[in-house]
């Protein structure tokens, strides 16, 4: 039965995103109404649960294709509004620019679109769609940035031929059918060779900004991706498909660990950690249907709340300290954070990062070669020595961010508190988010 | 008077259909990726544009064919006013000379008349060995055998054309004009060839929706290029 409550989830986030760009002036006022937006559309999807809920069978038709909103699909944008909830508090206290509220609820829309459109195909032009909303936030007023978003966005562009390529069948004569799924899966990962966006846009990219685009908007993109190759499990089972996507891991992952290694400037390092996670990323790709998932949301969970915690563990440089006891405590508790959120972007033990890291680390291994998880380990042991004589060392020159400004000191040591006892417990207990990602998506 | 349909003009223009379209449509294709100077550049993607059109009816509803060319002109007039605004490509007047080391913007040298920069002989060089491939593809035709038809054996050179012209352009510069301007033409290869694979209403209008977002993010960044604040003040 067609309820149409789809375009709700399509349209809902459009409409927030225009009344926050009229807000926009306040940027308190403008997070109130994008959390409570973003409540509001969650409350919806909570009552929409299939079969029972307020608006069963969610299907609508438009231009003659469909649109489906399956268990699937709602559970993952149920996680996704929960990550922007968090997102937006973090926002309060680390400001990054005026339009980034407007265009965290806007790229909402073409994410669900191209998770919910019918065939697959079309999904691709949604995502192009997504990445030009989110292009304006790379961009952030800064020159130097806008030849790394242009390349982000031009990749994302260039995406959308392998994977409608790949959708269709079209081409995919036995010696080359792991190509276009192949070419789909580095574009969208930025995975080498196309990782040549990722340094430099994480150089002029605030760590909110950074948990926005590859953090919540990746949620979307991979799940999408996951889709996609499980529509063609003979191209991903190719022996061609998966040494490509080792090796091209494994190369993401030490080009993020020689950057760290190089890195003069805290923003470096982090660009380096942030390239060497995603070079871990292609490795879920391998595992079929829930077993991908079920390591690639675990993953970007970890990823979301390292870059958090980074975001909240910087700002120290250039700002007065807050005279307050809440302020003195920020003040110490900011390095603390922005060593635990690299050590977890690197995936180390005991923390966020590990529940995904040691499945990347198998799936790698289970190839015939020993040099892609070979060389994997030897990234993460160069950025972890990078991070110990760079951020612990004092060798690097500190990330100076917008201040959260004052009468705020309270609430800021109260996020710092919240992220890390949520990261503590997350590493303490890596089945927990496997687990809870299981439970919540109905795969366990 | 009655205006004439989609189906009049086809037959007044029926003298361009097929080669002379896609002759046409190279040499467009060609000159948007080498030209320098942008005023050549939009008009040469116009045309592209026009007679693409051409060779979307031998593969699409003719309807659909003159959606796309028309989404085609919007394409052009959104690169247009950019292109006008960032001064045609020139370098902004005024500019000390470290301001201009500082945008990147790259130093021109002197060849016989006109003066070029390494990116412009770079792009010139590709797009020529290009051409040459495409021309040799005319004498063996057969590379999309398994989806576009033989018949319209014309259609092959534009597609293969198209593609690679448009991946010239976008792998020799990083500026977002011109690369925004290889991706399109990329597209519009793309988009000749996917007809032939899903010719429904919902995918033309997404083909023809992502060149408009191509334009629009192509526009935005174009022009934060260009005299940007957080440099030069």
């Amino acid at each position: 039965m067609e309820t149409g409550f789809p375009f709700v989830i399509l349209i809902g986030p459009v409409i927030a995103a225009i009344a926050t760009l009229f807000t926009r002036r306040w940027r308190r006022v403008t997070i109130v109404v994008g959390l409570a937006f973003v409540g509001l559309l969650a409350l919806l999807l909570a009552l929409a649960a299939p079969g029972t809920g307020l608006f069963p069978d969610n299907i609508a038709a438009v231009l003659g294709r469909e649109i489906v909103m399956t268990a699937f699909v709602r559970s993952l944008l149920l996680l996704v509004y929960a990550a922007l909830g968090v997102w937006f508090l973090v926002v309060w206290v680390r400001p990054a620019g005026r339009v980034l509220a407007p265009t965290a609820l806007a790229v909402l829309a073409p994410l669900a679109a191209a998770l919910m459109a019918s065939p697959a195909g079309l999904g691709s032009v949604f995502l192009v769609t997504a990445a030009a909303v989110v292009v304006p936030a790379l961009h952030g007023g800064k020159f130097d940035a806008v030849v790394p978003a242009w390349r982000y966005f031009l990749l994302i562009g260039l995406a959308s031929a392998p994977i409608l390529l790949t959708t269709s069948g079209a081409l995919a004569t036995p010696a080359v059918i792991w190509l276009f799924p192949l070419l789909a899966t580095l574009l969208l990962l930025g995975s080498f060779p196309f990782h040549i966006w990722v340094n430099g846009l994480n150089r002029y990219l605030s760590p909110v900004v950074a948990a926005l685009v590859l953090g919540v908007v990746q949620f979307a993109v991979v799940a999408f991706l996951l889709g996609l190759l499980d529509s063609v499990p003979a191209a991903r089972a190719t022996v061609e498909f998966q040494t490509a996507a080792r090796w091209s891991a494994a190369l993401t992952a030490l080009v993020g660990a020689f950057q760290m290694a190089r890195a003069t400037e805290q923003r470096g390092l982090v660009a380096g950690a942030v390239l060497l996670d995603m070079g871990f990323l292609p490795l879920v790709t391998l595992s079929p249907g829930t077993d991908g998932l079920l390591i690639a949301l675990p993953a970007l969970i970890g990823r979301f709340l390292s870059l958090l915690l980074i975001a909240l563990g910087t700002g120290g440089a250039g700002v007065e300290p807050n005279p307050t006891r809440a302020g003195r405590m920020a003040t110490r508790l900011r390095p603390a954070l922005l060593v635990y959120g690299c050590l977890s972007l690197l995936g180390l033990p005991l923390t966020p990062g590990f529940a995904a890291r040691w499945a990347q680390l198998s799936a790698a291994g289970q190839g015939g070669s020993v040099w892609p998880p070979l060389l994997l380990v030897i990234a993460l042991a160069i950025g972890t020595a990078a991070v110990a004589s760079k951020i612990v060392g004092g060798r690097a020159a500190r990330l100076a961010v917008e201040p959260a400004g004052s009468g705020i000191a309270g609430f800021e040591t109260g996020m710092m508190i919240f992220l890390a006892v949520l990261a503590g417990l997350l590493g303490l207990f890596p089945d927990l988010l496997t687990g809870m990602v299981a439970r919540m998506l109905g795969l366990g | 008077m009655d205006a004439p349909t989609i189906f009049d003009l086809l037959d007044r223009l029926a003298f361009l259909r097929g080669a002379p379209s896609v002759v046409l449509l190279l040499a467009a294709a060609f000159v948007a990726v080498v030209a320098w100077d942008l005023r050549l550049v939009i008009a040469a993607v116009f045309v592209h544009y026009l007679l693409a059109g051409f060779l979307f009816v031998d593969v699409l509803d003719p309807r659909l064919a003159f959606v796309y060319t028309l989404a085609g002109l919007f394409v052009t007039a959104i690169l247009l006013v950019t292109a006008w605004q960032v001064n045609w490509g020139r370098r902004p007047s005024g500019l000390a000379a470290d301001e201009a080391s500082r945008l990147g913007l790259a130093d021109t040298r002197p060849l016989g008349p006109f003066s070029v920069t390494q990116p412009g002989l770079l792009r010139l060089g590709f797009a020529t060995a290009v051409f040459g491939a495409v021309l040799w593809l005319t004498r063996a035709p057969g590379l999309f055998a398994s989806t576009v038809p033989i018949e319209p054996a014309y259609l092959e050179p534009a597609i293969a054309g198209l593609l690679a012209l448009g991946l010239v352009g976008l792998v020799t510069s990083a500026e977002p004009l011109p690369s925004g301007v290889g991706l399109l033409l990329f597209l519009s290869g793309f988009g000749l060839f996917y007809g032939f694979l899903d010719q429904s209403l919902a995918m033309t209008v997404a083909l023809v929706a992502a060149q408009l977002i191509v334009a629009l993010v192509v526009a935005y960044l174009a022009q934060a290029r260009y005299l940007p604040v957080d440099v030069l003040d």
